[in-house]
């Protein structure tokens, strides 16, 4: 879903025409009106958002050789000195399992779960040369609100690949065709959300909207996602 | 034939028989499929029509999320990048790889799925290799042969781990993936037999055990509801409700106008397509949001794949038995027909969800944000006397003891989840011994 856009450099165009006077103004022949000059046309939506866990970034450790793996269930006075809680700021901790978006590594260095959450998109242009793109805002607003409750850093841009494989990407959209990309997603201050909603209103069963500012070559476009549920990391759905 | 293979097998395990019919062909008219096809592959409009008549109840979670994603003029799910992925059945090579701390390694002539294979043959192998995610958990536990086969992790008599895949995700990483096969196929006598819902598949204990090896955390309460699943039972729902499930068979879908056990979609006919049309489309807008979930949401399958994979679980089927003792299952047929069948109706011996209250089980799942509905479906009877333990959550062990009336007391010990009564479905527990022996009887053959 895409909002009116709203040109800036339009809008700063006109302003200074009006502040000029029309003497000063360069005119169009045939209507007399202002000529704005032609700009980009920015063809954005949301294709999805998962909002789960905030991961650190790490690349995939290489390929290593391991000791021979224990056994799958230990003693029982193990398995419950093994278990540790979850920390109220959602850092996870464990000796043996370490954080890493993705979760296990080539050659059986396994690793503390984590599902990054994501925001995916599908952009394209419709100007003769590459333009950058840059994600100048994320907010969170409940869905049919149009309070924001929060923000989020969008961070690690991806591009969707031809061999199947989101690879990193400098923001560039090129030209011609649509081009589908991926952004790592923060988390909001989830204890100002909450004091927003309100005591009882659980956040996992609220439905959200992001909303997205987009900025290329100087204007903003600002984006709508559907509706989605912030899900529990632990949660399998099939 | 395999059908009759399998047959074969359930009642050899469970019941004794050896005595199998010759199952009648289910057939498939292939003009309509490929018609439907066309259809759905070419129409946003008829997909989405197809969302919004099949959601039972459109303020769940799982309707909710499809509404607000599925098939929308603009951006969602159809606008996310199509990944067809390479990926191979994973074999005790693999494993044994795993095992010494090695990578990985999926074959560099590996090819993603053939789209212009037929759709039975692109619908079987999606249904073998089709990863829906990566599987962590399951990846540690196949380092542990012993625990492995514990959990339900089995290979096929190619040792290929049924339902297990290697895949290049979507990251550049070399995984172990989980199939639909992971939970509804199985494997007999060295044959994976698709349909067949694995009940030793202990996913909970899988979790644990990850949890307690490598020391990552796990709240108490989470350890608590996984030790309490079980095999064969998990908690697949989008909330966070404790409502586990029993993995369900796969038998004779194309029979079904209704889908999962609380009912969340079902065949609501539109203009103008027939019924056989909409079961088709309806599976298929199943099968295609249930992989795009799975994979977070960052990619969707090729839309083949999907209609291919709902067309190819479509005419799973065991088989049926003769009775072993014709008399008293045609006894046991009349009771049936006479006190069953107002809900137990059709070809399959479901029919139109009931009422929760009156069917009155667990009813977590029936309310449950997720896929609730208010109501259950009544459960499917093809192979049912494989089907053990049953009501949708597994709590009661045997057939017997579903229409044994000790099963509503207090002092009932055979509960599949352990002492104290299994309440709910009272029907049959009011009969005399000798009828519920016959319903029993009767239930065997189908």
């Amino acid at each position: 879903m895409r909002l009116p856009v709203v040109p800036s450099r339009w809008l700063f165009s006109a302003a200074l025409a009006l502040a000029l006077g029309s003497a000063c103004a360069s005119h169009d022949s045939a209507t007399g009106k202002p000529e704005a000059a032609p700009r980009i046309q920015l063809r954005a939506s949301i294709a999805a958002v998962q909002l789960i866990q905030d991961c650190p970034d790490r690349d995939p450790a290489p390929a290593q050789e391991t000791a021979k793996p224990a056994a799958m269930e230990p003693p029982k006075d193990e398995a419950a000195s093994a278990s540790q809680p979850i920390s109220a700021g959602g850092t996870l901790h464990g000796a043996a399992a370490r954080a890493v978006p993705g979760d296990s590594l080539d050659g059986g260095g396994f690793q503390q779960p984590c599902t990054q959450s994501t925001m995916q998109l599908s952009l394209a242009h419709d100007d003769d040369a590459a333009q950058r793109i840059e994600v100048v805002e994320v907010r969170l607003l409940k869905a049919g609100g149009t309070e924001a409750l929060g923000k989020l850093a969008a961070r690690k841009p991806s591009r969707w690949n031809d061999t199947g494989v989101y690879d990193a990407w400098d923001e560039r959209v090129p030209v011609g065709g649509e081009i589908k990309v991926s952004y790592r997603l923060g988390e909001p201050d989830w204890s100002k959300v909450q004091e927003t909603l309100g005591a009882g209103n659980d956040p996992y069963s609220q439905r959200w909207i992001l909303e997205v500012d987009l900025k290329m070559d100087g204007q903003i476009t600002t984006i709508r996602s559907p509706e989605f549920t912030r899900e529990h990391p632990h949660v399998i759905v099939t | 034939m395999r059908r009759h293979a399998i047959a074969v097998a359930i009642a050899a395990a469970l019941v004794g028989c050896d005595t199998p019919a010759e199952p009648e062909p289910v057939p498939t008219p292939p003009e309509l499929r490929l018609d439907a096809r066309e259809q759905w592959l070419s129409s946003r409009e008829l997909r989405r029509s197809t969302a919004e008549a099949a959601l039972t109840n459109h303020d769940n979670l799982y309707s909710r999320e499809r509404l607000a994603s599925w098939a929308l003029p603009e951006g969602g799910w159809d606008a996310l990048p199509v990944w067809n992925p390479r990926a191979v059945q994973l074999t005790r090579e693999h494993v044994t790889s795993l095992q010494r701390g090695e990578s990985l390694r999926l074959p560099p002539d590996t090819d993603p799925f053939d789209l212009e294979r037929s759709d039975e043959a692109l619908g079987q192998r999606a249904f073998l290799e089709l990863p829906l995610r990566a599987d962590e958990f399951i990846e540690r536990a196949l380092l542990d042969d012993a625990f492995a086969q514990r959990v339900g992790l089995h290979r096929n008599r190619m040792d290929e781990y049924t339902g297990l895949v290697v895949f290049a995700d979507i990251d550049g990483r070399t995984r172990v993936g989980i199939t639909c096969a992971l939970c509804h196929a199985t494997v007999l006598d060295g044959e994976t037999v698709p349909g067949f819902a694995r009940r030793d598949l202990d996913y909970g204990r899988i979790r644990l055990a990850y949890h307690d090896v490598t020391g990552a955390p796990l709240a108490d309460e989470l350890r608590v509801r996984m030790a309490g699943w079980g095999p064969g039972r998990a908690d697949i729902t989008g909330d966070d409700d404790e409502d586990p499930v029993a993995i369900p068979d796969l038998w004779r879908l194309g029979e079904l106008d209704v889908f999962t056990q609380a009912g969340t979609l079902q065949v609501q006919p539109f203009d103008p397509y027939s019924v056989a049309d909409v079961r088709r489309f309806v599976l298929a807008f199943r099968q295609e949001t249930q992989i795009i979930q799975a994979n977070s949401e960052r990619t969707r399958p090729p839309r083949e794949i999907a209609w291919a994979l709902a067309q190819a679980i479509l005419d799973f089927d065991p088989g049926r038995l003769d009775a072993q003792d014709p008399a008293l299952a045609a006894r046991g047929r009349m009771l049936f027909d006479a006190q069953c069948d107002e809900c137990h109706s059709g070809p399959t011996g479901s029919g139109a969800p009931v009422a929760a209250e009156r069917v009155g089980t667990h009813r977590a799942l029936a309310d449950s944000r997720a896929r609730g509905t208010g109501r259950f479906r009544p459960a499917p009877l093809v192979g049912v006397i494989g089907a053990a333990p049953y009501f949708h959550d597994g709590t009661v062990a045997t057939l017997a003891d579903l229409f044994d009336p000790a099963r509503l007391r207090a002092d009932f010990t055979r509960g599949a989840r352990g002492p104290g009564p299994v309440p709910g479905h009272a029907y049959g527990t009011q009969l005399p011994a000798t009828d519920r022996s016959a319903l029993v009887a009767y239930l065997q053959t189908w």
